[in-house]
């Protein structure tokens, strides 16, 4: 397969421009995933330490096999909500390694607000009963959480993919014969109380350890009964009695290493087989992604060069090098991993657009994993484009993506705006992970564009009725809105939200995307079946 | 396998077939028996027909160094269908054709200035997004049909570059 061959001179002024300003991000985003994961109040620290109790990050220590990479997901989930009360939305999500298995980890966060559930703690939470659903991965929760966060429950509970979704994916879990095992370190209260009883498996420590419909305070208010957490649903009730919960453990440490042996009677599954070679590092640095990426989000750039920096040998096979030019497509290795590469250089043309939909097809004939890279401003625009039919390519490409039964991966690189966002894999159409890097801004149309629209539409409201505006008041419109656009369209503010599976240091994204691929052919390939497509 | 190879600028075709204790190298129609065995620390015993030396190899993605008798050689291993390629490149292209239609923002060249690979020649925008016409090979500004701020379609002719 033939080498790219980089056109980027390291030594240019612009280069060298964009590495300190994308440096800067990179550190932006370290200091914010460093504070989300570690920066807690003393007294909070010290209360765990009251308790018995071990850290979040100290038990997912415990429980992963060491020197095994773990792919942490929504590490930023919720830093623009709630006053940034709870980093990481109150709980650790990602993909590791037990004793040999790929499992997906949930770890509820008690040193904030006792490990309550936010809004966004519950979208975190479906999402990763999702992601285990859509790679059949095993999971273990380690569970420790007062419950819903109740001034907030109107957000959580009632609506489909709230709690009781939660609930839901774990017997759907079940029933695929996908094994769950829940260790019980603190309270598990009302709807938590399910998490361990609707696993195959749990492990609850002795004394911190409680699994209870309702908690003394609420059992007292009920029917008057004075009761101990311990009494009401503590290790021995469950390991004992009432056969709720199956192995009692005296410590953390002694529950975790219960976790770990009963994962290794986990039987593995074979995955399902893709193509697959030896294993060769990109030949350009990847370091160099961060003078390639331009600090102006206007400013497009080769697509071929991202690439270069996070494949296998730099090396790829271009698809239709010479047609739809503003859509780069084509075969390439990561960790060995044979996928089809769609990037952005440009905005989607008829041919474009019609290319993109040919070669999805291709990597599912051939039962080759998808990666989307997004750069993307739209399809084009126009009268002439309207007249080829640039709606009905653009419905093809849309079609042959959501129809696709291969893995699909998506890295947000620059803009996401309008329906490119749709068919370059956005955030519905079930990507098995999507990340985002720093610099990139998602919005239904830029936010220049959002705020002359906006204007214009004012504009002509105020002239029917005689009156014109001054430049000082079209600012005074204008303005506003760009702010919130650029506030609300910026990487954070995604994944915040839970967009995307996570904000990505650009050179993590070839690991990144390494360990996605490997926990998706747990999963076995449908055969190839589409919808139908306008002509 | 059939393989490809360029030492001291010069390509090399070779075929490699496996046969059971050793390989067989065909260069020229000419088969020669080999075997290599690794002796550890980049150092190899290789056996060409009965003859044998032992040499230093190192690879670096598609580069080999080796180290023989007192004397270095550099060997790059050639793409099948690079080698195979007609040529055909960038570097005879004359015309810059608009990728997308759109306006021109800047200008950053001169009619008969001469400009090297990569330079920047016309910075155009269309849907939101700039993109800059670069230099394809080193080459003299001979005509330039676009001011900054004129519109053009898809395919219009930007530039021209003669040698």
């Amino acid at each position: 397969m033939q080498r790219i061959i980089s056109h980027i001179n390291t030594n240019a002024e612009s280069f060298k421009e964009n590495s300190l300003y994308n440096l800067k991000l990179r550190d932006e985003l370290k200091e914010k995933m460093q504070q989300a994961r570690f920066d807690r109040p003393q007294r909070d620290i010290d209360r765990l330490k009251r308790q018995d109790k071990l850290f979040v990050r100290d038990r997912i220590e415990l429980l992963l096999d060491p020197g095994t990479p773990f792919l942490e997901l929504s590490t930023l989930a919720a830093n623009r909500s709630y006053d940034g009360k709870s980093p990481s939305a109150s709980m650790i999500t990602g993909i590791g390694i037990v004793n040999g298995r790929e499992v997906m980890i949930h770890a509820d966060d008690a040193s904030v607000k006792g490990g309550a559930w936010y809004p966004l703690s519950m979208k975190k939470l479906v999402r990763m009963l999702d992601i285990a659903i859509e790679n059949q991965l095993p999971v273990i929760h380690l569970c420790d959480s007062a419950g819903g966060f109740l001034p907030l429950q109107s957000q959580f509970f009632a609506d489909r993919y709230h709690g009781g979704r939660v609930f839901r994916n774990m017997c759907q879990l079940s029933k695929m014969g996908v094994p769950q095992l829940s260790v019980v370190l603190g309270h598990c209260t009302a709807g938590g109380a399910y998490i361990p009883a609707l696993s195959e498996y749990s492990v609850i420590v002795r004394g911190t350890g409680a699994v209870f419909l309702g908690g003394p305070p609420l059992v007292k208010a009920a029917t008057g009964e004075i009761i101990t957490a311990d009494e009401l649903g503590g290790c021995d009730l469950h390991t004992q009695v009432s056969g709720t919960a199956d192995y009692p453990a005296s410590s953390e440490q002694e529950a975790i290493a219960k976790a770990r042996e009963i994962v290794a009677q986990f039987s593995r599954k074979e995955k399902e087989k893709i193509e697959q070679q030896a294993v060769e590092a990109p030949y350009y640095d990847s370091n160099e992604l961060y003078g390639i990426v331009p600090k102006d989000n206007k400013i497009q750039y080769d697509v071929r060069e991202l690439i270069a920096r996070i494949v296998d040998g730099s090396r790829f096979s271009e698809y239709q090098p010479a047609y739809g030019s503003t859509l780069i497509c084509g075969f390439a290795h990561i960790w060995g991993y044979k996928v089809g590469i769609l990037g952005n250089n440009g905005v989607l043309f008829n041919d474009s657009s019609l290319k993109g939909a040919h070669f999805m097809q291709l990597c599912n004939q051939n039962k080759t994993p998808l990666v989307f890279l997004q750069n993307i401003t739209g399809f084009m625009v126009g009268r002439e484009y309207e007249q080829n039919g640039i709606t009905k390519d653009g419905a093809k490409m849309i079609m042959s993506q959501a129809c696709s039964v291969v893995p699909k991966f998506t890295v947000m690189v620059g803009g996401s705006f309008g329906a490119g966002n749709y068919g370059m894999c956005g955030r519905a159409y079930d990507s098995r992970l999507l990340f985002s890097w720093p610099n990139t801004k998602i919005s239904v149309m830029g936010g220049e564009q959002a705020a002359d629209v906006l204007v214009d539409i004012k504009l002509s409201q105020l002239k029917k009725e005689g009156i014109t505006l001054s430049e000082e008041e079209i600012a005074a419109i204008r303005e506003p809105v760009l702010a919130e656009y650029e506030n609300e369209s910026d990487a954070y503010h995604s994944t915040s939200e839970i967009w995307d599976d996570g904000i990505l240091d650009p050179v993590d994204t070839r690991n990144s995307l390494a360990i996605a691929i490997s926990a998706s052919l747990n999963k076995p390939i449908e055969e190839p079946n589409f919808g139908i497509f306008r002509f | 396998m059939r393989s490809f190879y360029n030492l001291a600028d010069q390509s090399i075709e070779v075929e490699l077939l496996r046969r059971a204790a050793s390989q067989l190298l065909i260069h020229n129609g000419e088969e020669s028996t080999i075997t290599i065995k690794a002796l550890g620390d980049d150092e190899y015993r290789v056996t060409v027909d009965g003859c044998s030396a032992s040499l230093f190899a190192i690879q670096k993605g598609d580069q080999f160094f080796i180290h023989l008798n007192g004397n270095n050689y550099q060997i790059e291993c050639e793409d099948e269908a690079q080698s195979a390629s007609g040529g055909l490149s960038d570097a005879d292209k004359v015309v810059a054709n608009a990728p997308m239609p759109g306006t021109v923002v800047s200008v950053n060249v001169t009619t008969g200035q001469t400009v090297k690979s990569g330079e920047s020649l016309i910075v155009i925008e269309s849907m939101k997004m700039e993109t800059t016409i670069a230099a394809w090979r080193d080459g003299v500004v001979c005509k330039i049909n676009f001011g900054v701020g004129d519109s053009f379609d898809r395919q219009a002719e930007l530039i021209q570059l003669e040698e």
